[in-house]
């Protein structure tokens, strides 16, 4: 990759600040990379005028010694979930080929206000109902280190995108884990921010009580300025929380000496691929080294735990898409169409059992969250997936679904609500990236950034970048 | 009542488009669904009543 492309998003908007280069050179270098992995299907909409012309735009006003903010001037990609005005946004589905919102979601023209030149609309699991974003509409995208393997997903075209330096930052969106297995998957950063912390209005549903937004970059560092942009009230989406935001890259450089890392008992460290097992137990070492406190915890009823996510996870999109179901169930691909009308299958009783759940074990995270400043674990037990494996063998003669199998680890924070960071801590024997997982209290991102910023500035694996093949 | 005739029944009390075929095709995913409420069931059956409430909103 050039130095240009693989540059942090720090830097290049640095670069554009001093006018080393300008935007509309590094927009059409991140265009060109476009158009060289178009077989990975990558994008859905490519926006090469438009993004040319407010690169432009972003060029005058530095000239003349302005900047818009932090993103000034940088290419950025939306996954195709999320509201722009008058630009089509799919959700990754044939039934909404059509749409064109009326106006932008309030993420978008977060990023817009901040300078960012929205380059594109990546490619997702249609609906954002899956974990692999095998879409049957607008192709297979393939992951970033192996093109025979998935991207993980849903916001699987935004991790790849952000891998392969076709551009500098991405918004995905995550309900059971979908900021943080394609970040995982890909070799790259991602984190889900606290229920309430980032405006959901715009961004086409999927689980309403799990529904979260957030930024996929190549460093922490970059995370916490896209998070900065992005976090706040809104009036429009009422769920957003009054709780302030803050300057997340204020504690970047605290590092970690006495902070205490949690990690599950009888669980964090069971039922891992031995590789990821061994990225695992390399990355608390490291943080060892680095003067944290590794802790043993306990979540007393994380045994029922996917049982609960998937009954959330499954009945609300079922309400939300029940009216399509009932009208156009073949327009929907058949992965995605079993889901919704399975979940349709569950009783009110069933589901509120999972509500009740949700109740018990967001106070045991809390309980251990008194005990521990984060939890972390593998983001997922396994790295990324051949195209059309749908099963995994993680213990030997046990084939498991690799839906539940992806969530094993970030259904903790899906169904607790709290924040969780996915940072790169290596790489299996054939070359795929590992990630881990931060988990911290609600509102408590800037901590999960110093924390994965410590490890990420004491090793090179975020540094890492595929190779085109 | 197995696992296809419960589908159909109710798909047909939510207005829903089901035949047999299409029954069939859901089944593995309705069986491991309904095994897991099932766990999830008798987890918490052992809750008095005045356990915490199903409340659905995150209070931070």
């Amino acid at each position: 990759m050039s130095e240009l492309l693989g540059a942090t998003l720090t830097e290049i908007a640095e670069k554009i600040r001093t006018r080393e280069v300008t935007s509309e050179e590094v927009t059409r270098c991140c265009l060109k990379r476009i158009e060289e992995t178009s077989d990975r299907n990558i994008f859905i909409s490519v926006y090469e005028r438009e993004s040319l012309a407010q690169a432009r735009a972003c060029d005058l006003l530095t000239e003349a010694g302005i900047s818009l903010g932090p993103l000034h001037g940088v290419p950025i990609a939306l996954k195709d979930n999320i509201n722009m005005k008058g630009l089509r946004t799919t959700a990754g589905s044939k039934i909404l080929r059509g749409n064109i919102p009326k106006e932008d979601a309030t993420v978008a023209a977060r990023l817009r206000s901040a300078g960012a030149v929205i380059i594109g609309k990546t490619n997702m699991h249609e609906f954002a109902w899956g974990g692999t974003t095998e879409n049957p509409h607008y192709g297979c995208c393939a992951n970033a280190w192996d093109k025979t393997r998935n991207p993980a997903g849903s916001s699987g075209g935004s991790g790849s995108a952000v891998a392969l330096g076709c551009c500098y930052g991405a918004l995905g969106t995550d309900t059971g884990g979908s900021v943080r297995l394609p970040s995982a998957v890909n070799g790259i950063t991602g984190i889900r921010p606290s229920i309430g912390r980032i405006s959901n209005y715009g961004v086409i549903p999927l689980a309403y009580s799990e529904d979260t937004v957030g930024p996929m970059c190549r460093s922490v560092e970059d995370c916490a300025v896209m998070f900065g942009v992005l976090a706040g009230h809104d009036y429009r989406d009422k769920t957003t929380a009054l709780v302030a935001a803050q300057d997340y890259t204020a504690e970047l450089h605290k590092g970690v000496r006495d902070i205490r890392l949690g990690i599950i008992k009888d669980y964090s460290m069971l039922h891992n691929q031995p590789d990821v097992q061994k990225c695992y137990e390399e990355a608390l070492e490291q943080f060892r080294s680095l003067g944290a406190i590794i802790k043993e915890i306990e979540l007393p009823d994380i045994d029922t735990l996917i049982d609960a996510q998937l009954i959330i996870d499954a009945v609300e999109p079922s309400a939300v898409h029940l009216d399509l179901l009932r009208k156009r169930p073949e327009e929907y691909g058949e992965d995605v169409r079993i889901l919704l009308e399975a979940g349709c299958m569950f009783t009110g009783t069933q589901y509120l059992q999972a509500l009740s759940y949700r109740s018990i074990f967001k106070a045991e995270v809390e309980e251990a969250l008194r005990e521990v400043d984060a939890i972390v674990t593998p983001t997922l037990p396994f790295t990324a997936l051949k195209i059309g494996q749908h099963e995994i063998e993680i213990v030997p003669g046990q084939i498991e679904d690799g839906l539940s199998g992806n969530m094993r680890y970030t259904a903790i924070a899906s169904v607790s609500g709290k924040p969780a960071l996915s940072i790169p801590i290596g790489f299996d024997a054939q070359g795929l990236p590992v990630g881990m997982q931060i988990l911290g209290e609600a509102f408590e991102e800037a901590l999960l950034f110093r924390i994965g910023n410590a490890y990420q500035q004491s090793t090179g694996y975020a540094k890492r970048t595929p190779v085109l093949g | 009542m197995d696992a296809k005739e419960k589908i159909l029944c109710v798909s047909e009390a939510l207005d829903m488009r089901m035949d047999e075929a299409r029954a069939a095709a859901l089944e593995p995913t309705y069986t491991d669904w309904m095994r897991r409420a099932k766990c999830l069931d008798e987890k918490m059956a052992g809750l008095s009543l005045d356990a915490p409430a199903a409340a659905n909103v995150f209070v931070h």
